[in-house]
């Protein structure tokens, strides 16, 4: 049974509890790469996790289907599906729960379908591991509906073809067709369309968001013109911890996080003022074995104090929805 | 796998039909050989008649139809190589497969196993072993797959290293799919072209292997198979011979040839039909 949280609201379907990852280097010590993450996704509700490359987004996600490297340790903390911690799940109750509660699809349509196997054989697999009850016919129809709900055209007749018949695009509509086959509580989406060009992106973004409300829905990517298009809710992250957390409206026209800010400058728009250069922060993500100590995003920030370089921020609350991890907020400086 | 998708793209390989025409008609005579012909032993009375109507392969020093001993023999290598050929597969795949696939302590293990085989001196060693175990012709064919394997492991575990890191592997794991199912269709399907090119490689050196054993006289003595006419040719002069009877080592020659070649060509045009890009 779930350990009563407070803050957990009854539609919370997928909550991650203080939870800390770190990986073990050469010499068998654990270096952290996520810190003490919690937030929840809603039911029926998407939540985006924005960050830099190497932040601990897509480490983020894999955490929540179990499927991290070996190399890679859960150092604390929980996650909870409804009321079960997934971290005391064995493999094979896991095995049940991806794909039939959470499922997830990948940033590389081209090769996440097996290049030798039909599409429909892939999708029916899904049915048939999942849904045992279905009869093949059964199956079949499915598939078929599946894909003219992702909309493949003429599906009865695609079915049949084999991954390299699509194009990018399509592929991941086909991925997206497996993952939603066993309806599942929870979708995870790691940078879905950065692989397509932009119209690709479009269509598949418009996609996602016809589907959206059938389940609930967690969104990585570097791209916060998708998370405004799709999100309610914002996790900004920064070298494995969550700097700033508030709804979408909050994050794009309000940030207070340093880190948050400059993301949001960076950003190129066609109204307003001609600027001679797009902003950018300074410098990039360090590597997880040299995270500095502190804050972890001291080095780059442009409001960094003395205190920021020794101690790390709390995670201080805003207002209800809006919380931010940094020494401007904390109060420590009152 | 689509069987009918399979099949049509396997008929347009021209090359790939004869390979299975020659290859079916092997099995068939290997099969069928005592409907049709005797065995033959004892001593004929025409004594190295050239190719003729009533001998269409000539004879041999003892004057038995050469036509007979090839029919024989190629019941023999169909034995040989299927033995060789099933442990081969019955080792290496498994063994390729689990340590390609999980890496680690078993994977180091099995890599291990499979370097120290590949660089024993094979031929001596089988030669010592059907020495000692005795001249049957299943010891042969035992000896020959249980060396078989190790180039079978490490093509099956070469190709499953490559496969294993492919995104849809992830994504077969993100949807739940049980590991070994991954590792018995989503894996082996797509490692199956190099493995099925393999095992009929297996199948032709291990007749090759089979014949050498025979020529050095470490084959089974009491069966026919073509390296045993190949070493009687041998032993009577045959091969040095003037005028030379050509018909006595010639004709097992070229068995032993159109065999491998028939068993290649029906590999690699296997592997081109299980390939789905190539069917278009």
């Amino acid at each position: 049974m779930r350990e009563v949280q407070g803050r957990q609201a009854p539609d919370d379907i997928l909550i991650f509890d203080n939870y800390s990852a770190g990986y073990l280097d050469d010499d068998g010590h654990i270096i952290n790469l996520l810190d003490s993450l919690s937030f929840s996704v809603k039911e029926g509700r998407a939540l985006g996790i924005v960050g830099e490359s190497g932040c601990g987004k897509s480490i983020t996600g894999l955490s929540a289907i179990r499927l991290l490297s070996k190399q890679l340790v859960v150092q604390g903390g929980a996650i909870f599906l409804g009321n079960e911690n997934l971290l005391e799940k064995t493999e094979r109750e896991m095995q049940d729960i991806r794909g039939g509660k959470i499922a997830m699809i990948f940033q590389e349509p081209m090769t996440s379908l097996n290049p030798v196997l039909s599409v429909g054989f892939q999708i029916e697999e899904v049915l048939a591991r999942h849904r045992p009850e279905l009869s093949p016919d059964d199956r079949r129809s499915s598939a078929i509906e599946l894909l003219r709900e992702v909309g493949i055209s003429a599906p009865e007749k695609r079915v049949e073809d084999y991954p390299h018949q699509f194009s990018g695009g399509m592929r991941q509509r086909v991925m997206i067709a497996m993952a939603i086959a066993c309806h599942p509580l929870l979708l995870i989406a790691d940078e879905p369309t950065t692989a397509l060009d932009v119209t690709i992106q479009a269509q598949v973004l418009a996609l996602m968001k016809r589907l959206k409300g059938r389940g609930s829905l967690m969104l990585i990517t570097h791209n916060l013109g998708i998370i405004a298009d799709l999100c309610e809710e914002v996790l900004v992250m920064y070298a494995g911890r969550i700097v700033e957390k508030a709804d979408v409206e909050t994050i794009l026209k309000k940030p207070i996080h340093p880190y948050t800010q400059g993301l949001i400058a960076s950003i190129p728009t066609l109204r307003g003022e001609r600027q001679k250069f797009l902003y950018s922060i300074p410098g990039m993500v360090p590597a997880a074995k040299n995270f500095p100590s502190g804050c972890r995003f001291h080095p780059r920030c442009d409001r960094c104090m003395d205190l920021c370089r020794v101690e790390a921020p709390p995670l201080t609350k805003i207002r209800d929805g809006h919380s931010v991890r940094c020494h401007l907020y904390s109060g420590a400086l009152s | 796998m689509n069987q009918r998708s399979f099949a049509s793209a396997f008929r347009k390989n021209r090359l790939g039909l004869v390979g299975l025409a020659g290859v079916a008609i092997f099995l068939l005579v290997g099969l069928i050989a005592p409907i049709f012909v005797p065995y033959p032993k004892g001593y004929g009375t025409e004594i190295m008649v050239s190719p003729s109507l009533t001998h269409i392969f000539g004879t041999d020093g003892l004057g038995l139809d050469i036509l007979s001993e090839i029919i024989w023999g190629a019941r023999t290598s169909i034995y040989v190589s299927s033995i060789a050929v099933l442990l081969a597969f019955a080792i290496g795949v498994p063994a390729g497969l689990v340590s390609g696939y999980f890496r680690g302590v078993p994977g180091s293990i099995i890599d291990t196993l499979i370097d120290v085989f590949l660089t024993l001196p094979v031929l001596p060693l089988i030669i010592v072993i059907a020495a000692v175990v005795g001249s049957s012709i299943t010891n042969v064919a035992v000896v020959i797959g249980l060396f078989s394997w190790p180039s079978l492991a490490r093509v099956t575990r070469n190709a499953t290293l490559r496969v294993t890191e492919m995104q849809f592997i992830e994504a077969a794991r993100c949807l739940g799919i049980k590991q070994r199912v991954i590792l018995f269709k989503h894996i082996l399907i797509v490692i199956a072209g190099p493995i099925l090119v393999n095992l009929t490689l297996i199948m032709a050196t291990s007749v090759l292997s089979e014949a050498g054993l025979s020529f050095l006289g470490l084959g089974d003595p009491s069966t026919w198979s073509w390296g045993t006419i190949i070493k009687k040719a041998w032993d009577a002069g045959a091969i040095i011979d003037t005028p030379n009877p050509y018909w006595w080592w010639f004709t097992p020659s070229i068995s032993i040839i159109l065999y491998v070649v028939c068993f290649n060509l029906l590999g690699n045009a296997i592997n081109d039909a299980l390939n789905p890009k190539s069917r278009d």
